[in-house]
């Protein structure tokens, strides 16, 4: 196996959860991750130096996500929340079912928010992305994406669904 | 704003609860075998997708035979033929199927020639004239618009320093003046000010809008535009609707015949439950009207990064350059020349280095040898 295999394989987890944070549909993800990897995979003597291929990797990785949003609206009509069922086990019973119970607060909320909002956050968020990253992920400038983040960090803070969990973050 | 960490922790645990599936990474590298023959992509159909795409196929299949059948009969015949199917193809829209008629034949279905017109019951004379003037006025024929889009779009404008606010400011005026209206906007002051609005205006005056934006002293950075074919779930949804219509009133008459409390309640509830899911579709029916009545543009404003600075090149007169030239070759030759001498000492030392064992060694042996 190649260095470039082993890499694609390590990022696969990681980029399969983005997906399914975008399309909220672990088959959908599967798909467009496969599709983005192939993609990636094809194209690997464009892949750019070991810097900003974390980058690229997420761009080709949120593009094929986008189309598959922009192809049928499925984050609207999804029942999504069965997929949130099973939430995984921790040695703390009660931090698990709190972190449970935010990540299905969450999950609704980022339903909530409109698409040009939610890539961002969920890349910065849970992928790790930096801010000039993301810019790259998602073709825009870097001051556009702070100013996205900023927005989308304003909207969850305000929605109903979060309202409490905040409120409790800011006591403590 | 959302403390970062609550939504770190929110999203690593939404995340978290996807589980990978366990043949994907075997997936993943079988694709991604060099020595395999390349295996070409699923095509990524579910089972609804298959099913949607017979049905495509049997659509079109009835489409192209309909086709067919209308140009080999008569003109007439295809004219009644659209008459009493255009209410089936506009499914509730405003199309009348009178005027649809009236008009000709639909698009798709090549115009009969300007002679063969024959109006329905074979009537000629005033009929004739009319079929004359259509030929005469080039068969443009009518098609029926009952298609639904969802148009979004995104710019970004970049503006000189301190004029965020302003082109803001001009932005959600040009809402305004497409009778579209700001359904948010959001500025962040500070050293990068920067901002966001989102418009929605009505679909007709979508591009533009697009165009006055595009008019505003402000550089276009990108701009995305897309528009999503929904008129298939629109219809979809419409049909739903009226086939819940139907369960309803008769649910409702089998309620005016129950005698026992037991069916009473057994029906009502299951009438309360079809209302609900009417009330359901006939929500989002409301949201596609709406989506489809008003594009959606979202609109960012940055200011322009600042120019780098430019080096200013000082006009130099001859005397100055020569100077300068003559400094400059000063330097390169003693560079030069001690670059030379470097090398020299090292030959010099190696070779007094090896007098010196030569010697040493001379001396050795002889002593040894006497």
């Amino acid at each position: 196996m190649d260095e470039l295999e082993a890499w694609l394989e390590a990022s696969y987890p990681r980029a399969f959860r983005t997906a399914c944070l975008l399309l909220r549909s672990a088959p959908d993800a599967e798909d467009a991750v496969q599709e983005a990897f192939l993609r990636v995979w094809r194209f690997r003597d464009a892949i750019p130096a070991a810097a900003g291929r974390q980058a690229w990797l997420y761009r080709v990785v949120v593009n094929a996500c986008l189309s598959r949003l922009r192809g049928e609206r499925r984050w609207r009509d999804r029942a999504g929340d069965d997929v949130l069922a099973d939430l995984p086990g921790s040695s703390d019973p009660e931090a698990a079912a709190e972190d449970a119970a935010l990540g299905v607060c969450l999950a609704a909320a980022l339903e909530r928010l409109p698409e040009h909002l939610r890539v961002p956050v969920v890349l910065r968020y849970y992928s790790g992305l930096p801010e000039k990253d993301i810019a790259v992920a998602i073709h825009r400038r870097p001051g556009t994406v702070k100013s996205r983040l900023s927005e989308a960090r304003r909207r969850l803070a305000a929605d109903p669904a979060l309202a409490d969990w905040v409120t409790l973050e800011v006591a403590r | 704003m959302i403390p970062e960490d609550l939504l770190e922790r929110g999203l690593i645990s939404a995340a978290d609860s996807y589980e990978l599936p366990p043949e994907s990474l075997d997936e993943l590298r079988e694709l991604l075998t060099p020595r395999a023959p390349r295996r070409l992509p699923r095509p990524h159909l579910s089972r609804r997708g298959w099913l949607a795409t017979s049905a495509a196929a049997l659509v079109s299949l009835i489409v192209a035979a309909l086709a067919l059948g209308s140009s080999s009969s008569s003109s007439h015949n295809s004219n009644e033929r659209f008459a009493t199917s255009a209410p089936s193809i506009s499914n509730g829209t405003s199309v009348e199927s009178g005027s649809v008629a009236g008009a000709g034949a639909p698009a798709g279905i090549p115009a009969p020639a300007a002679g063969a017109l024959v109006a329905p019951g074979g009537a000629a004379g005033a009929q004739g004239s009319i079929g004359s003037q259509r030929s005469v006025a080039a068969p443009s024929l009518p098609t029926v618009d009952t298609s639904k889009v969802v148009k979004t779009g995104e710019m970004d404008l970049q503006v000189d320093k301190g004029q965020v606010p302003n082109i803001l400011n001009r932005v959600m005026g040009i809402a305004t003046v497409v009778q579209g209206y700001v359904s948010e906007s959001h500025t962040d002051e500070g050293v990068d000010p920067s901002g966001l609005v989102t418009l929605r205006v009505p679909v007709g005056k979508f591009e533009t809008t697009i165009t006055q934006i595009r008019a505003l002293p402000a550089k276009v950075a990108s701009q995305q535009i897309s528009g999503t074919d929904v008129t298939s779930k629109y219809v979809d949804l419409q049909a739903r609707v009226t086939a819940l219509q139907a369960t309803r009133s008769t649910y409702e008459r089998l309620l005016s015949r129950a005698n026992s409390i037991g069916d009473i309640l057994s029906v009502q509830t299951r009438i309360t439950d079809v209302q609900t899911q009417i009330e359901q579709l006939q929500g989002q029916l409301r949201v596609l009207d709406d989506q489809t009545s008003y594009g959606t543009l979202t609109v960012t404003v940055d200011q322009k990064a600042a120019p780098a600075p430019v080096v200013k090149q000082h006009h130099q007169s001859g005397m100055s350059k020569a100077v300068h030239r003559s400094v400059d070759r000063f330097v390169n030759g003693i560079e030069a020349i001690v670059g030379v001498i470097g090398p020299i000492l090292l030959v010099l030392l190696v070779v007094g280095l090896g007098a010196v064992v030569l010697r040493v060694g001379y001396r050795v042996v002889r002593r040894q040898l006497v």
